[in-house]
């Protein structure tokens, strides 16, 4: 299970945003997925926000 | 109405800031921050911690029975032990930042188990006191709210981990990138310093690679998880599974010992063993009629004449090569202070203002030196003429010992091995004579048949 969690975070495309570059986020969301399963909930949480997000913002 | 001397460099913290006050060290206090100190310090972990040097000495006062009416602090104030002198994370060697880094994941641990966390993870919370790392930030210890993250992590991986990777998986010198940045090594410039091969090295995948790829994802660090910690639990076991780790990771970082060009330098010089004897009993017997407070010793190589020193007064051991002063803090002599400094490059003022971090001499002060096979190297090397050599000793201390290395000798001939001698003002005599304007001479011993001179220098009176 923990490799699956670790392995999550290879499957985001990256996409630097240098301005607001703030490594505070990638370190806590780090911390969560070391935590165990709920941290690779969260990840995929943050991803499913973004897509509704995406498709929200199409209407 | 008297205010308060405030130190340049303590502004972060609105919970309090450090000030001098007849040569003793305060930090002011908020309400808040008044009855958490009160808790810690009534913690048998922090009071032990405190008598195993661990912990800097502090105590909360009254502002009212110490300092003169009117004075402009609040009410109650922390009062710190004076620590005589502090180095920066970047003048220290891999074991002393190893070292610090153990200590902030042991107090870490100590803490979580009284409720309590540090605020951040940074390196400049410590300095090394009486030989070994001593924590002196007291206020960014913080209540342990259960549920929360670690804030310090990433500081952690960056002041620390990252910077001692690169060193043991590399063999790349942290200090200067380390000063550049005055907060560490980026995970994106660790990350991009390791070798294929070291991914699969303890740690690097998780604690480089992964953070170096979330932290640049957009989705990722627009994200607000701050909230995730408590609705989700991140147990306090979790944390401290996380500090586990972390330690386990330290434990594989080890240096090469063959880095160091300098480091044979000792057993590898032009001296005979009857030259290297009376040297030393020069030295003996010179920083006894010296009678110093501290030494500086400037190039002190492996600090063969630090230990001798530090039988005499406590010693600030100075080389530019960080595996040399490596050495000498290993041998952890509570009187020596190791600090990697390179003369041509010295620690300037920097940070906020260019006022938040002082410069090393400014930091470090000496009543007396010793310059022992140092200024062939500034000299020759670097093209330092002699007159500004002996006025940067003078500058440091009024006495000490210098020892003059001719142009004869095979040392300096290597150096002048392929490159044109433009140093014509490069003399035992033109020395002696400029040495004159600034010190005493009390007494001179040749060695290894003239071509090395040892002088004894006390303070010039007019």
């Amino acid at each position: 299970m923990n490799v699956l969690m670790y392995c999550l975070p290879l499957m985001a495309t990256s996409t630097p945003c240098c301005a607001y570059l703030d490594a505070g986020s990638s370190s806590m969301l780090l911390q969560l997925l070391f935590g165990g399963v709920a941290g690779g909930l969260v990840f995929l949480k943050i991803y499913f926000r973004r897509l509704v997000s995406f498709f929200k913002a199409k209407k | 109405m008297v205010a308060p001397v405030f130190d340049s460099g303590s502004f972060r913290d609105p919970d309090g800031h450090v000030f001098f006050y007849e040569n003793e060290i305060y930090r002011t206090l908020t309400t808040d921050a008044v009855h958490r100190m009160e808790r810690l310090l009534k913690l048998s972990f922090v009071k032990k911690s405190i008598i195993e040097g661990r912990i800097i000495d502090t105590k909360i006062l009254e502002a009212t029975k110490i300092f003169p009416k009117d004075f402009l602090v609040t009410e109650y104030v922390l009062w710190h032990e004076k620590i005589p002198y502090v180095t920066y994370p970047f003048e220290w060697t891999f074991s002393m930042l190893k070292d610090a880094a153990y200590l902030m994941l042991d107090l870490l641990s100590g803490l979580l188990e009284n409720n309590f966390i540090l605020k951040d993870g940074t390196a400049w919370n410590i300095c090394f006191y009486n030989g070994k790392p001593c924590f002196y930030d007291i206020l960014s210890i913080d209540t342990y709210v259960e549920g929360q993250p670690w804030e310090g992590f990433s500081q952690f991986l960056q002041e620390f981990l990252y910077p001692l990777m690169i060193q043991s998986y590399q063999g790349i010198d942290f200090q200067p990138l380390w000063r550049s940045t005055l907060a560490g090594i980026p995970a994106k410039l660790c990350y991009k310093s390791l070798s294929r091969s070291s991914l699969f090295k303890k740690g690097v995948f998780k604690y480089v690679y992964l953070q170096e790829k979330l932290s640049s994802n957009k989705t990722i660090s627009e994200a607000t998880l701050k909230h995730e910690f408590t609705h989700n639990a991140f147990s306090k076991k979790a944390l401290t599974n996380l500090i586990k780790n972390l330690r386990l990771c330290l434990e594989t970082l080890t240096v090469k010992s063959d880095q160091s060009v300098w480091k044979n330098y000792d057993s590898k010089n032009s001296y005979e063993e009857q030259d290297v004897k009376e040297k030393e009993k020069f030295v003996v017997e010179g920083l006894k009629a010296l009678n110093p407070l501290s030494v500086m010793d400037l190039g002190c190589n492996t600090g063969r004449y630090s230990l001798i020193a530090a039988d005499i007064a406590p010693v600030i051991s100075c080389d530019l090569d960080p595996t040399c002063v490596d050495q000498i803090y290993l041998k952890k002599n509570s009187k020596i202070l190791p600090v990697v400094l390179n003369l041509m490059t010295p620690t300037s003022s920097m940070g906020w203002h260019l006022n938040e971090r002082k410069d090393i001499f400014t930091r470090v002060k000496s009543d007396s030196f010793m310059a022992l096979a140092l200024m062939h190297h500034l000299c020759i090397s670097h093209n330092v003429p002699l007159s500004h050599f002996i006025l940067l000793l003078r500058s440091i201390a009024s006495k000490g010992i210098v020892e003059w290395v001719d142009k004869s000798d095979p040392m300096v001939q290597f150096l002048l091995r392929n490159r044109k001698d433009i140093f014509k003002e490069y003399t035992w005599e033109n020395f002696q004579h400029l040495i004159r304007e600034h010190f005493h001479i009390e007494k001179t011993l040749p060695l290894n048949n003239g071509v090395r001179q040892i002088m004894l220098l006390s303070e010039k009176k007019n």
